[in-house]
């Protein structure tokens, strides 16, 4: 399991999760773009969500995926709510 | 900021403010996930009644992704044949045939000794002056027992049974991760091959008991359904009793005690207890969520609801809709009348109301009588992460 220092290494790691399942190249995975935009959808949603809970090994909420609805937004929540020294 | 927060925690446990919020703000929300939130009286009942709004939009969804899944190597084609004729997810012509086809043969409401026989083996070993946990001692097994005894399944395994069937209803949540999904695929193949093989021994061997009497109506039927689609019957049957009746039980006598003028009259007024289970299955039902798609454009108080778009119903909080309910926040076991929408409306109208009731009304009755003076332990008490069917996960108290 990985532990993060920053968000911006899990917005690293969405973008090339996200490049592998979507065949896009890396670097039109924009972290500002919205997900829905990469094809992802409320299948291949669960199937991203997993490959990031067992990398960081924690648990994210399902409705995430549209909560926050960019690789920053759902990067800052996910560092947040698991990683950020209080 | 969004309305629809079905997951937070809080919600879980309180959902009522979020539902008021939705009401008031936006009956009919668009939801960030792109479904509709209905939350008020009028147009959840409408929608249950019409049928442009057809129901199944869970099991399409679980179809899908077993497709996508298998793309990943990963299997989870148990769901589907586990749920695939659950009565609470298909539409006619099909939900016709097989809702009538159960309805001829599960004729037997004389249930009362049957369910008061459980309950005495429950709580006769119970004594005032300890405890016991609502959830684990009483509504949990109980429900179990009598399912087992009405379909002729030998309860030697309870806890895995339950465990089960928890697992496998966990499919009805709005939003399933993908661990809810292989434990979902997991209970679904246990449960499959558990209920493959009563159908066996029970074709054999048929025996007064309602499987048998499916099974026997079934080879009757012109167009018999398949072993695969009965054992999908056998396994709704057999969960959708589970975890709402769970919920009647100890959400009721949570708040019954949380209202002790309330609970002072029903002990003092047994007679009370049908309009009670009414009104407790009113202020917070097991069943707080029901989704539903639309197969036409259709124009619901200016809102455009476009052909596909998936609606979810919160039953709950229709139920307590201040246009139809005066006091919706009050419990009030005299309430007359008491048009709730706890068992649903239309065609999809809860086939196991009546078990259900019956169940309730006898559990709390007999338990009120034996331990009149009961405290619940906790102020919090911890709720199952799931708002479709809401039920605690335990209630400890005093007896």
């Amino acid at each position: 399991m990985v532990k993060p220092k920053s968000q911006g290494e899990i917005i690293v790691f969405l973008q090339k999760v996200i490049a592998e399942e979507t065949k896009l190249p890396y670097s039109d995975v924009d972290e500002n773009l919205g997900l829905h935009q990469f094809g992802l959808d409320s299948i291949s949603s669960v199937y991203l969500l997993e490959k990031v809970e067992n990398y960081y090994g924690i648990t994210i909420s399902p409705l995430y995926f549209w909560d926050y609805p960019t690789i920053r937004l759902l990067a800052t929540q996910i560092f947040k709510e698991n990683f950020q020294q209080q | 900021m969004n309305l629809w927060v079905p997951l937070d925690q809080d919600n879980v446990r309180d959902p009522f403010p979020m539902y008021a919020r939705l009401r008031q703000e936006s009956p009919i929300y668009k939801a960030q996930t792109g479904e509709w939130i209905i939350s008020c009286y009028e147009n959840v009942k409408y929608i249950l009644k019409d049928q442009r709004f057809r129901s199944g939009n869970k099991l399409e969804w679980i179809n899908r992704g077993i497709t996508y899944f298998k793309s990943r190597d990963r299997d989870l084609s148990a769901i589907a044949t586990a749920i695939n004729s659950f009565l609470l997810l298909i539409n006619p012509p099909e939900h016709t045939q097989i809702r009538k086809f159960v309805s001829s043969v599960w004729d037997d409401k004389v249930v009362d000794q049957l369910i008061l026989e459980n309950i005495d083996i429950l709580l006769a070993t119970r004594r005032r002056g300890s405890t016991l946990d609502i959830v684990d001692d009483l509504a949990k097994p109980l429900p179990n027992m009598t399912i087992c005894k009405i379909m002729g399944i030998t309860n030697d395994d309870y806890e895995k049974l339950s465990t089960l069937s928890n697992n496998l209803v966990k499919v009805l949540n709005l939003y399933n991760s993908f661990k809810d999904l292989v434990n979902i695929d997991s209970a679904s193949k246990n449960l499959i091959s558990l209920f493959n093989k009563l159908l066996k021994s029970k074709q054999q061997t048929p025996g007064n008991d309602l499987i048998s009497k499916l099974i026997v109506a079934n080879e009757q039927e012109s167009e018999p359904l398949s072993d695969e689609a009965l054992i999908s019957v056998f396994i709704f049957l057999f969960i959708a009793g589970q975890e709402t009746t769970i919920g009647l039980i100890s959400t009721g006598l949570m708040h019954l005690s949380k209202n002790p003028d309330q609970l002072g009259r029903l002990i003092a007024q047994p007679e009370l207890m049908p309009n009670a289970i009414d009104e407790l299955l009113r202020y917070d039902g097991p069943v707080h969520l029901l989704g539903r798609i639309a197969t036409e454009d259709v124009e619901l108080i200016g809102k455009q609801i476009k052909k596909g778009d998936t609606v979810t119903l919160c039953l709950a909080s229709a139920n307590r809709d201040g246009n139809y309910f005066e006091q919706p926040d009050t419990l009030d076991l005299t309430r007359t009348p008491n048009r709730h929408i706890a068992f649903g409306s239309g065609i999809h109208f809860c086939l196991g109301d009546w078990l259900a009731k019956r169940q309730g009304a006898l559990a709390i009755g007999k338990f009120l009588e034996m331990f009149p003076d009961y405290r619940i332990n906790t102020t919090n008490p911890i709720w199952n992460n799931n708002l479709s069917v809401r039920t605690l996960k335990s209630l400890p108290c005093h007896i």
